[in-house]
């Protein structure tokens, strides 16, 4: 049982960080919901993993918010975004994509070697795991930095929330259940804010390219 | 302790009746309250160096880290029975005087958190009650500064004072951290036991020193000084000057004297310069100025360097092996500070009543008050008095023994020594001469001589509470004046606490003070006696040969056509000074002249303006703002309202922090 949930925290972490980075690789807006979707699925396997190997009823509960929250609420709310405005690409990255995928590269590296030390702060299996989680922070906030739509940026920030999400799995078997329900609802209601702004920022300007919106600044 | 306690709950209590009470209610009720407050802390204060107690309180809640802790040792009580008393009277006339912004809600309630704050500075026994305390005063006062914010002289006095209060803060809780940490506690009385040296001691001694300097208004850090009192509302400023700058020596005292102990002489031989400096300094600039406010600002400055130039001394000749003469320096200066408080406390509120009534501050249009303002007047001559050091006010009981505590340290000293000490003891004589100048001009010109303005001499004296605000530190100043001796037995009490030094022989009882083997002594009550016994031999000898007395008009040097422009004025009494130091003044004058059209020679008007500008500021401070600014425009270019550039920066940091600290 344990070896099994073991290989299943080993699978689901390396899809998370997997997921990020295909993020970088996908224009499409709709498919990018989707992999956001299926990274939230990932991140509650290794919360569920964890919780039963570590009889944690508190972490399977959070497990079960991950799914509602991250898998759910939020994807579906974002895809109804993206549906409304069909077609819609990540037309000009202002790094392209193989580039910000070297870089993506570049980062993940950066962050197993600056991460090893993490493992001292929690000896075991899963610990080791946990430059992933910071890879994938890294990752989401290249995707914050680099991408000019603003779905693509809500896409990007989530990304960041999944990293800190899996790096506190892995490290500290769970983080108390009132402190995720605290921090998943925080993220909701960004989204939901994001989505509200969204939606007046088209009705106002018509496109949602956060570039063009330069001169506001003063 | 129970009445500490009970006086800060008191405190606490005005803040919200302050903020909650519709407005006849809230000036009433809150400055009451706070005036209570003041009397309960001041009480408990005496109560704690009568009966030779150290009451002390602690509590584990309330305050992060370390909890909160009170501790009402000597130092501490001998400050606090000032701090008490200029709250409560400045709380006692804002009863009376409140009105329009300064009754507003966020204004009496602020002010009675900086009373708060104010009283709580000297009885906190731990670093973080310290600072914490500390950082309410400094912040309520500079909030109290906005309560007029629509005036643009308001706004800055506000940025200068945050600037500067802010980084004295920030210098404070640097020192004393790093105090603690070699200390291995937090505890004040602790830190003092343990003793800190080491070059950890040196940066700590520096920050803090520059930190609490700030507060007292050295030079150069005074530039927030004048500035901040005549902008502040008058009650608010009495507490700034007797109360705020004060508890920066306070902190001197306590933290620099009393726990960096180790410190080395030479550091201290800075300070004393640094002071002597600032003495003079604020002493030309009161001598000088027109704006009553002003000149007392500057006068604040200039009492506090004499403070400090006390304790420099002092730290200087601990170290140099001569305690005696330090711990007299230190009774001194406690006793200097009592006097400032009460008679700076009733200058800053009677110049309030003044404006009040007159309409200015400007002294040149004033005069005259002594008839129209008879009680206000005869207060301020009281006040006026102590700052002089005429004998029998107050001011004179703590610069007799600055004086004695210096000369007895020219005793068997080493040359470095001496000339220390020397230098300390010139600057000291130096700035009472002209303290007198300024305080004699304040006095003559404000309330003397005939009104110089339709409003000076529309004037009315003011009644009830107000001139009871006034009165109270008045009757201090006269108690502390013509009986020193208990106050200077307690006074020493505090001198023995700060490191172990102990005045042999310096006496205090009712009959006077005594300073040991120098066989020196101060016997107001004696002298008092005599003068009374002279006067009335003087009655009785008059009375008694007034009958061959022929009574007839006396030559009045032509008194009954005197105008109000045959007097001096405020800038004519003070042009000598000013052309004798025009060096280190720096006065703007400039004469117009405008000429009959028939004739060259005949003038018709002639225009003289005179103004002194700050040297300091125009000459340390406007490069560095001028800087500042460059900076921030050249900076302006990293910002250009791109989101993406703003999260590049976010996640270059971010690989920056995780790169070094890997």
């Amino acid at each position: 049982m344990t070896g099994l949930a073991g290989a299943v925290i080993d699978l689901a972490a390396v899809a998370v960080l997997v997921i990020g980075v295909a993020g970088l690789w996908r224009r499409d807006l709709r498919a990018l919901v989707g992999l956001l979707r299926i990274q939230g699925i990932a991140l509650a396997l290794v919360a569920a993993s964890t919780a039963a190997t570590q009889h944690d009823v508190g972490l399977g509960v959070t497990a079960v918010l991950v799914v509602v929250v991250k898998a759910g609420v939020v994807p579906t709310l974002l895809g109804r975004v993206a549906r409304s405005d069909p077609g819609a690409r990540e037309s000009a990255p202002f790094i392209n994509v193989p580039s910000s995928l070297v870089l993506a590269a570049a980062l993940v590296g950066l962050a197993v070697v600056v991460g090893a030390p993490l493992h001292a702060l929690a000896p075991g299996r899963a610990a080791a795991l946990a430059p992933l989680g910071l890879a994938t922070v890294l990752t989401g906030y290249l995707l914050l930095v680099t991408r000019r739509r603003a779905l693509s940026q809500v896409v990007g920030l989530l990304v960041i929330d999944n990293g800190v999400a899996l790096m506190t799995f892995l490290l500290t078997a769970g983080v108390p259940l009132i402190v995720e329900l605290g921090g998943s609802l925080d993220v909701l209601l960004v989204v939901v804010v994001l989505r509200a702004l969204l939606g007046t920022m088209r009705a106002r300007l018509g496109n949602v390219a956060l570039d063009e919106l330069r001169e506001l600044h003063d | 302790m129970a009445v500490l306690l009970a006086g800060v709950g008191v405190a606490l209590a005005a803040i919200v009746v302050g903020a909650l009470a519709p407005h006849r209610q809230r000036v009433l009720y809150a400055n009451a309250l706070t005036a209570l407050a003041g009397v309960l802390v001041g009480g408990a204060a005496i109560a704690a160096l009568v009966t030779r107690t150290t009451p002390h309180a602690h509590t584990g809640a309330l305050l992060p880290l370390a909890g909160a802790s009170l501790r009402l040792d000597a130092l501490g009580a001998s400050l606090e029975v000032t701090v008490a008393l200029v709250v409560t009277a400045a709380a006692l006339f804002s009863i009376g005087y409140a009105h329009g912004a300064s009754a507003s809600r966020p204004a009496v309630a602020l002010q009675a958190a900086f009373a708060l704050g104010v009283l709580l500075v000297p009885v906190a026994g731990d670093v973080v009650t310290f600072l914490s305390a500390w950082e309410a005063m400094a912040a309520t006062s500079l909030a109290l500064l906005l309560v007029e914010h629509d005036r643009p002289a308001a706004r800055s006095a506000a940025l200068w004072y945050g600037a500067m209060t802010q980084g004295g803060a920030a210098a404070i809780t640097l020192g004393m951290l790093l105090a603690a940490a070699v200390a291995h506690t937090t505890s004040l009385a602790g830190m003092a036991a343990a003793g800190v040296g080491g070059p950890v001691a040196v940066v700590a001694f520096l920050a803090t020193v520059a930190g609490f300097a700030s507060k007292a208004g050295a030079v150069p850090l005074h530039v927030w000084l004048p500035r901040a009192h005549p902008e502040a509302s008058t009650p608010v400023s009495a507490m700034m000057s007797g109360a705020m700058t004060a508890l920066g020596l306070y902190g001197i005292a306590r933290v620099d004297l009393g726990i960096l102990t180790m410190i080395g002489r030479w550091w201290w031989v800075g300070v004393l310069v640094l002071a002597a400096a600032s003495a003079l300094y604020g002493a030309l600039h009161a001598a000088t100025a027109t704006d009553l406010k002003r000149l007392l600002a500057y006068s604040t400055i200039d009492a506090m360097g004499l403070g400090l130039i006390g304790l420099a001394a002092a730290g200087e000749l601990r170290a140099g092996g001569a305690p005696r003469a330090a711990a007299t320096l230190i009774v001194g200066v406690l006793i200097a500070l009592g006097a400032h408080g009460a008679y700076k406390t009733l200058l800053f509120l009677a110049t309030g009543l003044v404006e009040r009534a007159t309409g200015t501050r400007n002294l040149d249009l004033l005069g005259g008050l002594a008839s129209t303002m008879a009680r206000t007047s005869s207060l301020v001559a009281v006040a006026v008095a102590s700052a002089v050091g005429v004998p029998l006010a107050a001011g004179f009981v703590g610069e007799w023994l600055e004086i004695e505590g210096l000369v007895a340290g020219l005793a068997g000293r080493d040359p470095g020594g001496v000339a220390a000490t020397l230098l300390g003891l010139v600057a000291l004589a130096l700035t009472s001469g002209l303290t007198a100048v300024a305080m004699v001009k304040l006095l003559g010109i404000g309330f003397l001589g005939r009104p110089r303005s339709d409003g000076a001499r529309a004037a009315r004296e003011p009644h009830g509470i107000v001139i009871v605000a006034l009165a109270l530190p008045a009757l201090a100043t006269l108690a502390l004046g013509i009986v020193p001796g208990p106050a200077v037995a307690v006074a020493e009490r505090a001198a023995v606490e700060l490191g172990g030094m102990r005045v042999a022989g310096l006496r205090g009882d009712l009959g006077g003070i005594a300073v040991g083997a120098s066989a020196s002594a101060l016997r107001p009550l004696a002298l008092l006696a005599g003068l009374v016994g002279a006067a009335l031999v003087f009655r009785v000898l008059a009375r008694a040969g007034a009958r061959g007395v022929r009574r007839t008009a006396a030559w009045a040097c032509g008194r009954r056509e005197l105008s109000a422009r045959m007097q001096y004025t405020a800038t004519s009494f003070a042009e000598p000074v000013q052309r004798v130091f025009a060096d280190v003044l720096r006065p703007d004058v400039d004469v117009t002249l405008t000429h009959e059209d028939e004739s060259r020679d005949i003038e018709r008007v002639l225009t003289y303006q005179s103004s002194v500008a700050d040297a300091v500021e125009s000459g340390l401070y406007r490069p560095v703002i001028r800087g500042a600014d460059a900076l921030g425009r050249r900076a302006r270019a990293l910002a250009n309202g791109s989101v993406h550039r703003y999260l590049a920066y976010g996640l270059l940091v971010l690989l920056a922090v995780l790169v070094v600290l890997r």
